[in-house]
Formats: structure tokens, C-alpha cells, sequence
């Protein structure tokens, strides 16, 4: 398969800080690419370099087949990218805005008047046209802005962030614009986020980057098997400090008491054990109170590696499907 | 190539556009000026005596053609903060990713910010003739081509100095220490004949000098510069102002194609 992206130690450095430290890696065309990470892990650095907008300090990135230090020009004419920092002129209007845009790529007339009412359909903010920018709400800013990365159908798209700081129902919105373009136009996407769902959701495939390094790449599946099983959270009425050594049955590999009364089980796949852990504590009479179980999530993957949860995540991100077994009063 | 020139003086004039209470600041700011300061000095300098310190230019028709060309100084000057503000609110990063080349996006900047101080001036010149009958109409094509040489040259140098500036209050400071002291010596205000020598020394290096003194020289008909400096000709006049205004371009352009994100 052909690379949209190759890196190849990548190094950027600002005086003795080094925000970007030796990654490598590709994307191939039409995938989704996610750089995951805390803040500050040089996620936009390298965003940032691949777009022509920072000289790396050494190593080499090529986007659309082009060097990003001696070809800038040719690289411009293939990316589209939306910025973390909103980059709009707030005193024009969203047609404006996409009008000069287009003309700055070199598109004019009937084709960039179609182009526009297009991109604008597509993130529907067409009838918000001709509205000042600076009277939009936080979220149409961000499609505007995606409408307009989009505008001149860019081989590759950068989105750094793109929902940050956004309510919840606008980040599904834009997940399904990412999707559709990546769908609809075959647009190869780089983005980078630090939202582990917002990863999982959208790529084909991630790379976990802290500290300017990347430490692990691949499917979200490739990477959660990095940490393996899932666990089961089984809560009890009474406190039993013998409970793991009762509940030695098949498909248990690993039992932890975790709090006074609540064991966690470490399984191959929880929907088929639980029915059995609660089978086999229903014959040892002890009554269950409560039953949740986890997927690993791609933060148990960053804490695994890195020992440290990721900074600034959400909780949301975890899959829990929370069971609640009542237990009857005989 | 043009188009890129196009599209940026095209947006520039369109926010000019937009912020009308900026252009009716301007000009009340221009109509307050007019009616206490030049009015102010018409009217001390009425008698016959005052008229020899102005080569028989009564002090109106003095001051107004040079009003025309530092109101378009100033403008033009200030109007590179926008680049400051355009790095603040994100819009330059949309310009730096953009395929056309940069020295053609700040070109068409540059000359959307001419536009925008060139009709400031005229707003200006339009209340000078409206207040003196002596102003040649006559020589308005020439004043505004020269009005327009100066502003593709103080535009650049605003655009250059904000290119390598981060905060606007630290673009601000700079133009008003520049501005003034520029405003002041370039002859608009009083003759500078009477100055002296190391003054005049200084007012020959500005080339705001010599845009004000064309301007009064085709608006109403005397040069101060020629008079005092015989070899200092109209055409010699125009070539060192347009000579200037290309450096300045130049440099503009050059400082702005090394601007950063960082």
C-alpha cells in the first residue's frame, strides 16, 4: 500500500528542550491516522512540521511524496489542515472566509462557488453563510474550519485536536464530518487528540506518543491486547478475605481483592464468564451485590507503559456496562 | 501570481469595510484636527507678514496638502498591526499553510492597506477643499500617485516591524515613537527652511519628507525643499520616494516570508 506520510526520525528541538525526540512512522493512503498523548507530548509540534509551518531540526518528513523542508510548496498544495487554535478572520463571513481560502489554493469561479456551497452542505452551515464569523458559536467555528480545510480536497488532512473544548453532542458531529470525508473522498487523515475515544472512534490505527516518543503503534484491538484480558468487578454482600482461593474455577486468570468486599477477576472475555463466576457463587450462598466489568482501555495501555494515567482525560472514555445483579432476600 | 496579490487586498479592504465605527473614528478624529489645529494657526497667521514665512501660502493651503500625505503616513504605518492581530487571532497560520507564495500574500496585503490609508487621505483632502479655495484640483491626480507610492512604502514598513513583533502594545509603542517625531519633522506643520541645519538633516533622510513636500508642491504650487536645496528637483523628489517605498517592500517581504508560528 502506498504511504500518504513517511517520517523518519523526526527530531525538533527549542533551545535545550526537545518537544519532538526521534519518531518514525508512516500513514498509509486513506487511513486514519491518530497521534494520541497528554499535552505537551509534541503532538502538534509534529503536526506543525508536517504542515511546512516549523523547520524540523533534523531527521526527514515526506507528505504526498514531497519533502516537507526543500518541497514546501508542493506539500501546501496537498494537505488541508484544521489548527488546535481557532484560524479564521472572525470579520468576515463563513462564505468569505472560505472564498479567499479557495482563492489561495488557486480555485476561482463557477468551480469555487460550487466547491463552497459543497463544503458548507456538507458541515451544514449553509445557511449560516452569510454570517460574520465572530457571531458563530463555538462549534460552528469548528466546522467552518473544517469546511474550509476541506474546501480545495486535500490529498491528506490535518486535524489537530479537532474537538477540544467542544460539548459532547458537537464532538459526534464532527466525528461522523471526519468519517464521511475519509469515506466519501478518500481523504488520508492525520489526527492527533488526547481524548482516548475520540482515538478509538476514529482511526485505523494509533500511535501513543509521550514525551516527544512514540511508545506503541497500531490498532486500537493490537493495542489493548498489549495489556490482554478483561475484568470483572463482582461486589459482595459480606466481606470474605478467602474469596479469591474459592473461586479458583476455569476461566478466571487472575483474582485481586480491590476493595473490602469487591474482587477483580481478571478474564479472557467477561460476557461469557460472568454468567459462570455467578453460577459458582450462587452454590458457595454468597450473595452478590453488585456486577461491572471493563474492557482495557486505551488509557490501562498509556498506564501500562507509561505508569502514569494520560493528563486531562475524561472519564467517559472507559467501557463500562454496568450490571446490576439483585440479589433476592430469600 | 496576481490573484494571490488580489485576494489578500481584497480581504484587507473588506474588514476595513466592515469596521465602520474605525472609518467614522477616523474621520471625526481628521474633522477635529482640521477645525482646532489648522484652524487654530490659520487664524493666528492671518496677517500679510506671516504669509512671507510661507512663500504667500496662506497657512491652510500650507498645511492641508501635508495633512493629505501624513494621514496617509500614519495610516499606512498603523495598518501593519493587523498582521499582529491576524498572528493573535490564528488567521496568519491560515495564510502561511496557504500554496501561494508568500511574498505575493503580503504584497496584496500591503497593497489592500494602501487602499484602505490612500481613501483616509482623501477623506482628509476632501475636507481641505471644502475649507480653502486655494488648493489646485489640477494636481489631485499626481497627489494621490504619490499618496499611493508612499503608502505601498509605509505599509511595508508597518508590516515588516509587526512581522518580527509578537504583542500589538509593543507594535503601538513603536508607532508612536516613530510616528511622531516623523510627523513633526517632515515640514507638514511649519516651513523648514527656518529649522535648523541638523534638524533639516534629519527631515532630508524620512521620505515622508518628501512625500509631503510633492504633495504641496502639485496642490499648491510652492516646494519649501527645492528652495532650500536648489538640486533637490520634483523628479529627483519622486524617484528617492519611490526608490524608498520598493526597499521598504522588499524588506517587508523578506521579513515576512522568514515569520514564524513559534
Amino acid at each position: 500500500m502506498e504511504n500518504d506520510i513517511v517520517v523518519e526520525n523526526l527530531v525538533k528541538r527549542y533551545g535545550s528542550i526537545e518537544a519532538v525526540r526521534g519518531i518514525s512512522f508512516q500513514v498509509r493512503s486513506g487511513e486514519v491516522f491518530g497521534f494520541l498523548g497528554p499535552n505537551g507530548a509534541g503532538k502538534t509540534t509534529t503536526i506543525n512540521i508536517l504542515a511546512t509551518l516549523l523547520k524540523p531540526t533534523s531527521g526527514k518528513a515526506f507528505v504526498a511524496g514531497y519533502d516537507v523542508v526543500s518541497q514546501p510548496a508542493k506539500v501546501r498544495k496537498n494537505i488541508g489542515i484544521v489548527f488546535q487554535d481557532p484560524s479564521l478572520d472572525d470579520n468576515l463571513t463563513g462564505y468569505e472566509n472560505l472564498y479567499i481560502h479557495g482563492r489561495l489554493y488557486g480555485l476561482r469561479g463557477q468551480s469555487l462557488r460550487e466547491r463552497i456551497e459543497e463544503a458548507l452542505k456538507f458541515v451544514e452551515l449553509w445557511e449560516f453563510k452569510d454570517r460574520l464569523v465572530r457571531n458563530y458559536s463555538g462549534g460552528m467555528r469548528r466546522r467552518l474550519e473544517i469546511a474550509r480545510a476541506m474546501l480545495h480536497i486535500p490529498r491528506i488532512l490535518f486535524l489537530d485536536e479537532p474537538t477540544i473544548g467542544l460539548d459532547p453532542q458537537t464532538r459526534v458531529h464532527i466525528w461522523d464530518y471526519i468519517k464521511r470525508l475519509n469515506k466519501e473522498y478518500g481523504t488520508t487523515i492525520f489526527l492527533t487528540t488526547h481524548y482516548m475515544e475520540e482515538a478509538e472512534m476514529l482511526c485505523d490505527r494509533i500511535a501513543i506518543i509521550d514525551h516527544g516518543k512514540i511508545i506503541a503503534l497500531g490498532t486500537a484491538e493490537e493495542l489493548k491486547s498489549m495489556v490482554g484480558s478483561d475484568i470483572v468487578y463482582v461486589k459482595l454482600a459480606k466481606n470474605d478475605g478467602e474469596i479469591c482461593s474459592k473461586l479458583s474455577i476455569t476461566g478466571v486468570e487472575n483474582c485481586k481483592v480491590v476493595e473490602s468486599n469487591t474482587v477483580a477477576l481478571q478474564v479472557k472475555k467477561a460476557s461469557e464468564a460472568i454468567p459462570a463466576i455467578l453460577l459458582h457463587l450462587e452454590k458457595l450462598e454468597m450473595r452478590v451485590v453488585e456486577v461491572s466489568y471493563r474492557r482495557p482501555s486505551l488509557n490501562d495501555v498509556f498506564i501500562h507503559l507509561t505508569g502514569r494515567e494520560m493528563r486531562d482525560s475524561e472519564g467517559s472514555f472507559i467501557e463500562i456496562a454496568r450490571m446490576r445483579h439483585r440479589a433476592r432476600m430469600r | 501570481m496576481l490573484e494571490y496579490v488580489y485576494i489578500m487586498a481584497y480581504r484587507q479592504i473588506k474588514r476595513f469595510w466592515r469596521a465602520r465605527s474605525r472609518i467614522a473614528g477616523t474621520i471625526i478624529n481628521n474633522i477635529l484636527w482640521l477645525l482646532f489645529f489648522g484652524l487654530g494657526w490659520a487664524y493666528t497667521l492671518r496677517g500679510q507678514q506671516f504669509q512671507m514665512l510661507f512663500k504667500g501660502l496662506d497657512y491652510l493651503s500650507f498645511l492641508l496638502p501635508a495633512t493629505f500625505a501624513t494621514s496617509i503616513f500614519q495610516a499606512s504605518f498603523m495598518g501593519g498591526i493587523s498582521v499582529i492581530w491576524d498572528k493573535q487571532f490564528g488567521f496568519l497560520k491560515e495564510v502561511l499553510v496557504a500554496p501561494a507564495p508568500r511574498y505575493l500574500t503580503i504584497l496584496g496585503r500591503a497593497l489592500g492597506d494602501s487602499i484602505v490609508s490612500l481613501t483616509n487621505g482623501l477623506i482628509m483632502l476632501a475636507m481641505g477643499f471644502a475649507l480653502t479655495s486655494r488648493l489646485n484640483p489640477m494636481g489631485l491626480p499626481i497627489a494621490l500617485a504619490i499618496g499611493f507610492v508612499m503608502a505601498i512604502g509605509f505599509t511595508s514598513m508597518g508590516i515588516a516591524i509587526a512581522s518580527s513583533m509578537r504583542s500589538p502594545e509593543g507594535f503601538q509603542l513603536i508607532v508612536g515613537t516613530v510616528t511622531m517625531p516623523m510627523t513633526l519633522l517632515s515640514g507638514s506643520m511649519f516651513p523648514l527652511n527656518m529649522t535648523p541645519t541638523w534638524m533639516q538633516i534629519l527631515a532630508l533622510i524620512s521620505p515622508l519628507t518628501y512625500a509631503v513636500d510633492l504633495c504641496r508642491y502639485y496642490l499648491s504650487g510652492v516646494s519649501f525643499l527645492n528652495m532650500v536645496y536648489p538640486w533637490l528637483g520634483q523628479e529627483t523628489e519622486i524617484l528617492l520616494l519611490i526608490a524608498t517605498s520598493l526597499m521598504l517592500m522588499v524588506i517587508a517581504m523578506k521579513m515576512f516570508e522568514r515569520t514564524t508560528i513559534e
